[in-house]
């Protein structure tokens, strides 16, 4: 992971982590805590639950909107690609930086992720390193185009 | 080059009426000449019997005279004579030549008088022309006792004919124009008869034939006839009705086979779908195995290295060093299924083909295993050239690391081991080779090894049993083989067959 990646990530304040399974995404949530010290994570166990949590949020609610979201694909309930769609459908949610990061490695998910929506796709690798290596450059790469003025 | 057939054709019929035109004319021709030659002798023969007859007519009549020697008398015989009958010329001779009476007198020139001269004891009748008929004939008085006959003297004529040529003429003519007639009236007969007879049936015989090659096949012809037209029509009838059977026959046979092939095509597209559903399920089977058999592993993994970050320096030696084991434990695991899923795609998921330099790749791949090499004392030979081949890279690159890879991992000499990379092209096949000197693998294990999970005997060597099993599936996507050639203790050798058509660059340049 270069300098200007971790750098970018320094400065990042709140994440929501999507995710099904409790391990992975504490084993998430603890490998970002250790790259960005001062963010504040949220986990949504689901789809439903991550766009519930996302309408609370500014400019709507009260509570402080997220600058990124990193979004599982395969999902009990509501996958991942569902959750894109229905991002996109609402207009104050569009304009909010999805990562894609699942396990799943296939090159047509990939096209229809971005295709959908998503910033960033990319795969959990099972190595510890590896895994907080991509993590970093995924979050990095999606804040970068989270940034810059949407189309 | 094809003809008209009908252009400039002289038909049948024209042919067969000039034929019959001219054996008309012949016929007639030939029976007014036959007819005209009887007529013409019948007449003559006639003639010299008239002229006989009235020669002794008239030498009956003279005959007293001749005795008195009464040359008025017989001068007026002659002039009635001439008076009575065509004669050009007629004349009374005594017995010693001397002109009795004439109806020309000798002072007179005439070309007669010669052609009846010289003397005459026996009637001579002789037709000089058509015109002309000279007769000599003797007048003699018979004895009545018995005695001697007297010649008295004779009778000289030259009759004129020309009546009997004029009327054989005119019969000759009328037989011509009568034959002319009959063959006019003979043409159209003629036509209809050939028409009839001949035509009619060789034109049905034709519309037949032409009927049964725009393929109606229920035509007949229809030719009724007690001839060889009629034998022609009831042969073409009957090849019509075989060419009828055989076409039924060949359609039925055609029908059945299509029915089979529907059925055939039917099963197929069945097995074809169970197939697609059987992919679809393994498709799935891989999804599950990256996604859920992954995730598990990566937690621990993850919560193992989160636990030695963490603890670092507060934990136990042993602790720690059992947290290593669980992480290498977990990355042979991982491997092994990053194998396994890599080996189910090989067949369902084919790569891009690119020209693969092989000996650039043995170069490169010496260079990653240069450590080991290096720390077990091998010796890594490339026999140049190797061939460029068009094949998928990195899978290609999996094989030859595969093969290299077990050939250091069972290597057993403590130094002077040898690998050695070697290719050939024989009989349109590429046989690339990778030789050791190892242990080499006992004949009951050299089978066995390309399986999946099944590996040699010795599991001494750490290994899961993937790499052969991806090398076979690889080389079996081109239509190749791969082969092992061992005996105990003199190493082994791993032969790679590639057909050249499925994997030479300008071949397949050249197919598309």
């Amino acid at each position: 992971m270069n300098s200007t990646a971790i750098e970018s990530l320094r400065g990042l304040r709140g994440l929501l982590v999507v995710d099904d399974d409790a391990d992975t995404a504490a084993l998430i949530c603890e490998i970002i805590r250790r790259l960005c010290p001062e963010v504040r994570i949220t986990w949504a166990r689901g789809g439903v639950e991550a766009i519930e949590y996302l309408r609370r949020c500014a400019p709507h609610g009260a509570a402080p909107r997220p600058e990124a979201v990193l979004l599982d694909m395969e999902m009990p309930g509501m996958s991942g690609l569902e959750v894109l769609s229905a991002l996109a459908r609402e207009g104050g949610l569009r304009d909010i930086p999805v990562a894609i990061f699942t396990g799943l490695d296939d090159a047509a998910l990939r096209r229809r992720a971005l295709r959908a929506g998503a910033c960033a796709f990319a795969v959990k690798p099972v190595a510890p390193e590896r895994l907080t290596a991509v993590l970093g450059e995924t979050l990095a790469r999606c804040l970068a185009a989270g940034r810059e003025p949407r189309p | 080059m094809p003809r008209n057939p009908r252009r400039n054709r002289i038909g049948l019929q024209t042919k067969a009426i000039c034929l019959l035109a001219l054996i008309v004319i012949g016929v007639t021709g030939a029976s007014a000449w036959f007819f005209h030659t009887t007529v013409r002798t019948l007449q003559r023969n006639t003639d010299q019997q008239f002229v006989r007859q009235i020669c002794q007519a008239l030498g009956l009549a003279a005959e007293e005279a001749i005795v008195r020697g009464d040359k008025v008398r017989t001068q007026q015989l002659i002039a009635e004579f001439v008076r009575s009958y065509p004669v050009r010329y007629a004349a009374i001779f005594s017995a010693d030549e001397r002109t009795l009476a004439t109806s020309i007198p000798n002072t007179q020139r005439s070309p007669w008088r010669s052609l009846v001269s010289g003397a005459v004891t026996v009637a001579s009748i002789e037709q000089v022309d058509d015109d002309t008929l000279a007769a000599c004939i003797p007048i003699v008085r018979r004895a009545s006792d018995g005695g001697v006959d007297e010649l008295m003297g004779s009778i000289r004529v030259v009759m004129d004919t020309s009546e009997t040529a004029r009327r054989l003429a005119k019969a000759r003519q009328r037989i011509l124009l009568i034959g002319a007639a009959v063959i006019l009236a003979a043409m159209p007969l003629g036509m209809l008869v050939v028409g009839r007879l001949f035509l009619r049936p060789i034109r049905q015989l034709a519309l037949a034939s032409r009927d049964l090659a725009r393929g109606e096949f229920s035509t007949r012809c229809h030719v009724i006839s007690n001839d060889e037209l009629g034998e022609l029509g009831l042969a073409f009838d009957s090849m019509a009705s075989e060419i009828a059977r055989q076409r039924g026959e060949l359609i039925s046979a055609n029908e059945e086979l299509e029915n089979k092939v529907a059925l055939r095509t039917g099963e197929l597209s069945q097995a074809n779908a169970r197939l697609r559903d059987e992919m679809a399920e393994k498709e799935d089977f891989l999804r599950a195995v990256s996604h859920d058999l992954n995730a598990p592993l990566r937690n621990i993994a993850g919560m193992a290295t989160m636990i030695v970050t963490q603890w670092q320096g507060r934990l136990p030696e042993e602790v720690v060093a059992r947290l290593g084991r669980i992480q290498a434990n977990v990355e042979v695991q991982n491997s092994l299924i990053s194998e396994l899923l890599e080996l189910s795609r090989i067949r369902s998921r084919p790569e891009r083909r690119r020209v693969v330099d092989l000996e650039s790749l043995m170069s490169d791949l010496g260079g990653s295993f240069e450590y080991e090499l290096q720390a077990r004392g091998i010796e890594l030979v490339v026999h140049s050239p190797l061939p460029a081949l068009l094949v998928e890279k990195n899978r290609f690159r999996q094989v030859f690391q595969n093969l290299i890879d077990n050939a250091i991992k069972y290597m057993d000499r403590p130094s002077g081991g040898r690998i050695e990379i070697g290719a050939r092209l024989e009989g349109g096949r590429y046989r690339i080779t990778v030789a050791d000197n190892g242990p080499g693998i006992p004949p009951e294990d050299q089978k066995r090894i390309f399986h999946v999970f099944r590996r040699g005997g010795n599991q001494r060597v750490p290994g899961r049993g993937v790499g052969l099993a991806l090398v076979k599936s690889v080389v079996a996507n081109y239509e190749g083989r791969v082969v092992v050639e061992s005996e105990p203790g003199h190493g082994a050798t791993f032969m790679i067959e590639l057909p050249e058509r499925t994997t030479r660059p300008a071949a397949q340049e050249a197919c598309v």
